[in-house]
């Protein structure tokens, strides 16, 4: 009675319409999505989570200050009490995330997920992806150590080298010409204000996107059959969550965090490299001109946000060839590629 | 009163619209170039200042040195007897460079693995141009090297 008494209160003072917390959940979805593949859609927005839980848990130690940053990151990880659980923690979900992002972004090109009238959900799933990297390029820039202070270095360098505008971005985003104390200030916001607000409002908008259109059908599936949102489809993802969320534990546990040397802007050290998601980056920057790697980035870039279209495109061109997979799967593997030779030398 | 004819009220709402659109431009781009004169750093114009560097005979014979100031990093060589300086920033993508003796690549950068030579000019690699030459003075046994510098915003 109480309870009934409580709810009966409450929907008179916030009176949602019930169906709109009902609906969603008894939304009818294709049967193909009946798999562990295609339970994989929410495990960013919970490594995400996870990121803000224990970020915001960070920023109770963390010091925004060059001369403070790096001793605040070492008292984090080896002084206060279980610091160093909840830094690994936040180090791994951010790892994980990328992982997360890249393989729902694989999935969805696989699948040709972005086909009309689908595309804008796929631009800004790959403009999610981009602000993961922005997530991890900022996130490290704030450890102050030397990978930290250096990987700054050269990430804002190449801003510069976009002609005309390059220089007065670089000294925006650097609060000046040289990576400076604004510069770790500005980084700090970055990450987080100004990333979390774009991820959060571009995750709004993806999943209302995708609520609206529905599930994209899968190619060459005729069947017919459908199943809830709610309890089949949640309950799996809920699952893939949890053994996320263990497997994070776990190697947290294994492998705590460490920290490298203190940032010494007198001091390139020798064998530097940047976080393994940018290897393929920085061998293609070892390899040819800056110019030449620049462009050739902006242009990778661009052709992942305009997808559906150049796929169309060449459909179009050539119907029934698939050169828009062939050319696509190419790129992926050329970065893979990329990626394993870093890895390797 | 009576309506305005089609016409009349069409150019009245239109006169209208086009204020209240200049309006709103006015205020959003006040507002907007505040914001960037806000965020974006006030930065002093470069001028050339002459610092010492180091004793002569430290740089030794046909060797060279990398020396860390706090207005910015010389790359200092011997090539024969004559002292050559540079800036010791990779002009690829910023890092610093270091003197390793070798045949001809002399300066190497760690970050992508430019190298230079004597001259500061690029021999493998990815870095676009040669090292930023300086000016380099010898008084009194003491190496002086003209350097581009910023004065601080705000001196204390």
């Amino acid at each position: 009675m109480r309870a009934a008494g409580f709810r009966r209160w409450l929907a008179a003072r916030v009176p949602i319409p019930p169906h709109w917390l009902t609906k969603p959940l008894k939304e009818e979805l294709p049967v193909h999505l009946k798999t562990w593949v295609w339970a994989f859609g929410g495990t960013p927005l919970l490594f995400f989570a996870i990121q803000v839980a224990t970020g915001i848990l960070l920023t109770f130690y963390y010091v925004p200050y060059p001369p403070h940053a790096y001793e605040s990151i070492r008292q984090i990880t080896f002084g206060i009490r279980f610091g160093w659980f909840i830094r690994g923690i936040h180090q791994a979900a951010s790892q994980l995330m990328f992982v997360a992002v890249l393989l729902h972004m694989i999935r969805v090109f696989a699948t040709r997920a972005y086909r009309a009238p689908r595309e804008l959900t796929w631009v800004i799933g790959v403009s999610l992806f981009l602000l993961t990297l922005g997530f991890a390029f900022t996130g490290y820039s704030l450890v102050y150590d030397q990978l930290s202070y250096w990987a700054t270095t050269v990430g804002t360098n190449m801003i510069a080298e976009v002609p005309l505008i390059g220089k007065p971005m670089l000294y925006l985003l650097r609060g000046g010409p040289d990576v400076n104390p604004n510069t770790l200030s500005r980084l700090y916001n970055f990450h987080i204000g100004v990333v979390p607000t774009l991820f959060v409002l571009l995750v709004g908008m993806h999943i209302l996107l995708i609520r609206l259109h529905g599930v994209a059908p899968l190619e060459g599936d005729a069947r017919k059959e459908t199943y809830r949102f709610f309890p089949d489809h949640a309950l799996r993802e809920i699952a893939v969550g949890l053994v996320a969320l263990l497997a994070i534990v776990v190697y947290v546990m294994l492998h705590p965090p460490g920290l490298g040397e203190r940032a010494d802007p007198n001091l390139t050290p020798p064998h530097i490299r940047p976080e393994w998601y940018f290897f393929p980056s920085y061998r293609w920057l070892k390899m040819v001109p800056l110019q030449v790697g620049l462009w050739t980035s902006v242009a990778f870039v661009t052709s992942m946000l305009l997808w559906p279209w150049i796929d169309a495109a060449l459909e179009r061109l050539a119907p029934g060839r698939r050169l828009g997979m062939l050319l696509g799967v190419a790129g992926w593997v050329f970065t893979l590629v990329l990626l394993v030779w870093e890895a390797m030398s | 009163m009576a309506k305005d004819a089609p016409g009349r009220g069409g150019r009245r709402e239109f006169l209208a619209n086009l204020a209240l659109g200049i309006a709103g431009l006015l205020s959003v781009g006040g507002f907007a170039s505040r914001l960037f004169g806000f965020l974006y750093p006030v930065v002093p114009p470069e001028q050339l200042i002459e610092v010492p560097v180091a004793a002569r005979d430290q740089i030794p014979p046909n060797g060279g040195m990398v020396v860390n100031l706090p207005v910015g990093h010389v790359a200092l060589v011997d090539a024969g007897g004559e002292l050559r300086a540079f800036s010791a920033v990779c002009t690829h993508l910023g890092c610093i460079i270091k003197w390793q003796p070798a045949a001809r690549s002399v300066w190497f950068c760690p970050c992508h693995k430019g190298t230079y030579d004597r001259d500061g000019h690029v021999v493998s690699g990815p870095p676009p141009r040669p090292l930023q030459r300086y000016d380099v003075a010898i008084r009194e046994g003491k190496v002086y090297v003209k350097i581009p510098y910023r004065p601080p915003v705000l001196s204390a």
